[in-house]
């Protein structure tokens, strides 16, 4: 097949019409057609609030608990080993990283919600919390 | 280019137009209104490739481009953000549209050609021009598979390998089809 590889294109093709608007909207065919998502159905704001808050408060109580625990031996004695220690970090990571996420998503629906936003700087505090406390006991 | 036909009738409630990953996520998260914005940004790209796949008939091209949107709705959660969703929304309505088997089994011949005179949309930008339209009207005269694959690599910028898993054809046809289509536009625009 070596000898289309050096065929040329056809001059001018890519000139030709490529967008054309349809003569009638089409939208109302196909959103009677949507069928509604089951899993993310018209997340209400207050839904991700709560959704996010809750992600949020399975961090920090432990956190709370963890930060004047911070003594090595208490510390030691709640998270034994350096790779129990490794895991817990990382689990507690995924759950606040989970809570930003959500928080992301629900921004979107109301950019300019100062809650939200609150919620959201404490995430992230809680995360470079997280990676420091990782940092000084793994 | 390929936002330049957004449509009057369009209009956002928002102060101003969000971005695109917004819609995305959006409707992704179930927001038809955010659905409905991406179909105005881009009904024409989509209805524009529906006619050239369905050989400019317009009632089907219209059908196709309502599947593919519902296609594309049923499966917006599965987009990763990897390519434009522009991108991945062209490459979902080819494989709406060529998806159906009683294509494929024309693709291995080369015949069907469409009658000499059949006008097929999208018209050119200049009905008169020379060059578009003695383009137009040798496209028209290729038989089917060897226009489409013509059409998705050379304009479109389709691999053949991609072009092979959206049609079900193996490479190699796809290499000869185009070779073909080639060769055919080139004795028809002597």
């Amino acid at each position: 097949m070596t000898e289309y590889e050096n065929e040329a294109p056809i001059s001018g093709l890519t000139g030709l019409v490529r967008q054309v608007e349809p003569t009638e909207d089409l939208w109302a065919g196909i959103q009677l057609r949507l069928r509604p998502r089951r899993r993310h159905a018209g997340l209400p704001i207050w839904a991700g609030m709560a959704l996010a808050a809750s992600l949020l408060a399975a961090i920090v109580l432990p956190l709370r608990q963890v930060q004047p625990l911070q003594l090595a031996p208490i510390g030691v004695a709640m998270v034994p080993g350096p790779e129990q220690r490794v895991a817990y970090f990382t689990g507690q990571l995924r759950v606040v990283r989970g809570a930003e996420t959500e928080l992301l998503a629900a921004l979107k629906f109301n950019p300019q919600s100062p809650a939200l936003r609150r919620l959201l700087e404490s995430t992230r505090e809680r995360q470079r919390e997280l990676r420091r406390l990782a940092t000084s006991h793994v | 280019m390929l936002n330049e036909a957004r449509p009057a009738a369009a209009r956002l409630t928002e102060p101003a137009d969000p971005p695109e990953s917004a819609l995305v996520a959006s409707a992704a998260a179930g927001d038809s209104r955010a659905f409905e914005q991406l179909y105005r940004i881009h009904s024409g790209r989509i209805y524009g490739l529906c006619l050239r796949l369905c050989d400019g008939d317009a009632a089907k091209a219209r059908q196709a481009a309502q599947d593919a949107f519902v296609r594309a709705w049923e499966k917006l959660e599965s987009f990763r953000g990897e390519a434009q969703f522009g991108t991945w929304l062209h490459r979902l309505t080819v494989n709406v549209v060529l998806g159906e088997r009683r294509l494929l089994k024309r693709w291995t011949t080369f015949d069907e050609a469409l009658p000499e005179g059949t006008e097929l949309e999208p018209r050119t930008r200049d009905a008169d021009s020379s060059l578009a339209g003695d383009l137009e009207r040798a496209l028209a005269r290729l038989p089917r598979g060897a226009r489409t694959v013509l059409w998705l690599h050379d304009v479109e910028g389709y691999l053949h390998e991609e072009i092979a898993e959206l049609t079900g054809v193996a490479v190699g046809t796809s290499k000869a089809q185009l070779h073909r289509a080639r060769k055919r536009m080139k004795e028809l625009l002597i």
